[in-house]
């Protein structure tokens, strides 16, 4: 049972990761390589500050704030400099490497007895429910602590979620979808498409940085070395996401980045349970990939055909 | 109306059906899972090793901890089962397998690295840890001295010999007055390592040069600039970053006429005169045998923490010749020690 509880919990923590993955990759269709550096920025910020004695949820504030100045500096790059997208995420995302290590001030902050929102929440719950230790789950008994957390982390991420969601549907927001879309006919409507990319990234780095501050309080600590890869991690559930849900309007979209999300921890846990050999996991994850992205054109060429038939 | 909302309702989630219906599956199906591989084999014991990534010393020291088992008359497969994961250096992957253990509850659980100890340290609090390659197990959380630490908690650290290191110095080359290294910033256990050797080496009236480091493509250009300010040697620490390329800071510093003392046993051969090396191999076993005392009963509360138990000096005396190093005949002495028989 706590593997599950585990699997979810590290699917919707990362899950804030994909929907800001979500934000560059699918409304400005590039990826957004700062990630690999904001998210450990977030981390960063926010070990630092709670290791300091401020307020966790200060900290995690702060770490937000973080990301959104990340993004915007890679979205004034790529916009005033003129400096290709890619270019300018790899640029800030190797600055960040440098700040990261300042933030810190060494390469790595435990957060083993500190408290941190993880914790508040934790003995918020145990307080409302006045239950602790372990709970019974399907038969099995697991640490109520992981009960709560991922209920409070299923929290953060629906409401974050959803305000993305209503922010996109303003007409901000919707200027900024169509900023992704169509340039010069938004730009024709009189709209400054620079602010918009620079506001957007600086959306998408800003969730992403909120994703690394809560991982590095789940986890216990922060390293310098921890946006290794996440990029590729959160292009992997918006693919999956998006393969799976059938109405590709905004709504459906955002839930689908937060679900695809899931589903890959979840496949990850379960190869690694069955006993795959973990030097196969790597590829295995590319396999996953793979298949959220052909399943769609597969499966749509199926019904074709089945519908051919039937003529 | 009831109707018409539920209706509603139906067709304002239907796109995420097809969705939440796979989670729940999968959800199921992980579940089913872990149900029938949490049993395990009843006879045999059951442990379980977690590293972080793929290195020598993870694989040195996993080899170690089979061995140090089967030298205590543990016969994997017979008496035990080991299951061996590794995170590849993902950290989602790391905690994910944190869960595993406490699903699986393994009698021990054996940790390698800096990382995996943090993440278990925050995660596992009831079944014995024994950890190894960890260069200080205080910083990653395990206890606030060797002896006060985590109740579950015990296992061996592999800080290197820095003292042993500028002893050799002092003796090998006695007109030396700096030592240089590179060192990785990004890396807890390597800032550690340099702030170590910089301590000893400050002690006995050396000034250490220490060249950061943050991608491997730095190695080489740091090596010129390491070299280009002339130390008597090179004392380089061991990190993830550096030690894969230790073979090219070798070849800088020998065109620089600058001698390489090192503390892994790779750099011998690749031309360090001088390496005092932590056995890795033997910090495995070292691990096994606190397993042993755990399986025997004692609380890991009890066991402090230990420095590795062996220590192994290596020369390479061709590249003596080269830097015209004399050896002082005590070395020849020295109980571990091991000559390297490879040409520059």
């Amino acid at each position: 049972m706590s593997i599950l509880i585990g699997a979810l919990t590290m699917g919707l923590i990362l899950a804030l990761l994909s929907l800001g993955v979500f934000i560059s990759f699918r409304i400005f269709n590039f990826p957004d390589i700062t990630t690999e550096g904001s998210i450990t920025l977030g981390a960063s910020i926010s070990a630092a500050m709670i290791v300091t004695g401020y307020d966790p949820w200060i900290a995690t504030l702060a770490a937000l704030a973080g990301g959104f100045l990340a993004g915007a500096l890679t979205g004034i790059i790529h916009t005033r400099f003129a400096v290709n997208g890619l270019l300018s995420g790899i640029l800030v995302m190797t600055a960040l490497y440098s700040i990261n290590l300042h933030v810190m001030g060494k390469s790595n902050v435990p957060l083993m007895s500190d408290r941190a929102i993880i914790t508040g929440i934790e003995d918020f719950g145990k307080s409302l429910f006045s239950i602790s230790g372990d709970v019974s789950l399907l038969g099995s008994t697991v640490p109520a602590k992981d009960v709560f957390i991922l209920g409070s982390v299923f929290f953060i991420v629906v409401t974050f979620g959803f305000l993305l969601y209503l922010f996109l549907k303003t007409d901000m927001g919707t200027a900024m979808r169509a900023t992704g879309n169509n340039q010069q006919m938004i730009r024709a409507l009189g709209v400054n498409t620079n602010v918009m990319i620079i506001l957007g990234l600086a959306i998408s780095n800003a969730l992403i940085a909120l994703s690394g501050a809560v991982l590095a309080q789940y986890q216990g600590f922060s390293d310098v070395q921890m946006g290794i890869g996440m990029l590729v991690l959160g292009l992997a559930s918006v693919i999956i996401g998006e393969a799976l849900i059938s109405d590709k309007s905004l709504g459906y979209l955002i839930a689908g980045a937060i679900g695809g999300s899931l589903i890959f921890r979840l496949l990850v846990a379960m190869a690694l349970r069955i006993g795959l050999n973990p030097n196969d996991l790597k590829l295995i994850t590319a396999v996953f990939v793979f298949i959220a992205l052909v399943l769609p054109t597969v499966l749509k060429k199926y019904k074709k055909r089945g519908v051919q038939s039937k003529c | 109306m009831k109707h018409s909302l539920t209706s509603a309702v139906w067709i304002s989630i239907r796109p995420l059906f097809k969705m939440f219906v796979i989670i729940v599956v999968i959800s199921a199906g992980l579940l089913v899972i872990d149900k029938i591989s949490g049993k395990g084999s009843s006879t045999r014991k059951m442990f379980a090793l977690i590293q972080f990534n793929d290195s020598p010393l993870s694989e040195l020291s996993g080899q170690g901890i089979i061995d140090g088992l089967t030298s205590l008359g543990l016969i994997r497969g017979r008496d035990y089962d080991l299951d061996i994961k590794n995170a590849q250096g993902d950290i989602a992957t790391l905690n994910l397998m944190m869960d595993e253990a406490v699903s699986d509850r393994p009698e021990i659980l054996f940790i390698s690295s800096t990382p995996t100890l943090q993440a278990a340290v925050k995660k596992i609090s009831t079944l014995p840890v024994i950890f190894t390659v960890v260069a200080d197990p205080l910083i990653a959380g395990a206890g606030s001295s060797f002896e006060d630490h985590l109740p579950n908690v015990t296992g061996i650290s592999t800080l290197g010999d820095y003292e042993g290191m500028i002893r050799w110095v002092k003796i090998i080359l006695p007109g030396a007055r700096e030592i240089g290294t590179l060192f990785s910033p990004g890396e807890s256990n390597s800032v550690k390592n340099m702030n170590e050797l910089k301590n000893f080496a400050e002690k006995a009236g050396l000034t250490l040069i220490a060249v950061p480091v943050n991608s491997s493509q730095e190695v080489t250009d740091a090596a010129f600039s390491l070299a280009s300010r002339k130390p008597d040697v090179i004392c380089q620490i061991v990190d993830n970053l550096t030690a894969a390329s230790s073979g090219s800071i070798i070849r800088i510093a020998r065109d620089q006429k600058i001698p390489v003392f090192g503390f892994v046993s790779d750099q011998s051969k690749a031309g360090a005169v001088l390496v005092v090396s932590r056995d890795y191999h033997q910090a495995g076993a070292d691990a096994a045998r606190l397993a042993k005392r755990v399986l025997d009963g004692e609380s890991p509360a009890k066991i402090p923490f230990e420095f590795v138990s062996k220590t192994n000096i290596l020369i390479n005396p061709s590249a003596a010749v080269y830097f015209r190093i004399h050896f002082p005949k005590e070395i020849y002495l020295q109980e571990n020690l091991i000559i390297t028989k490879q040409d520059l």
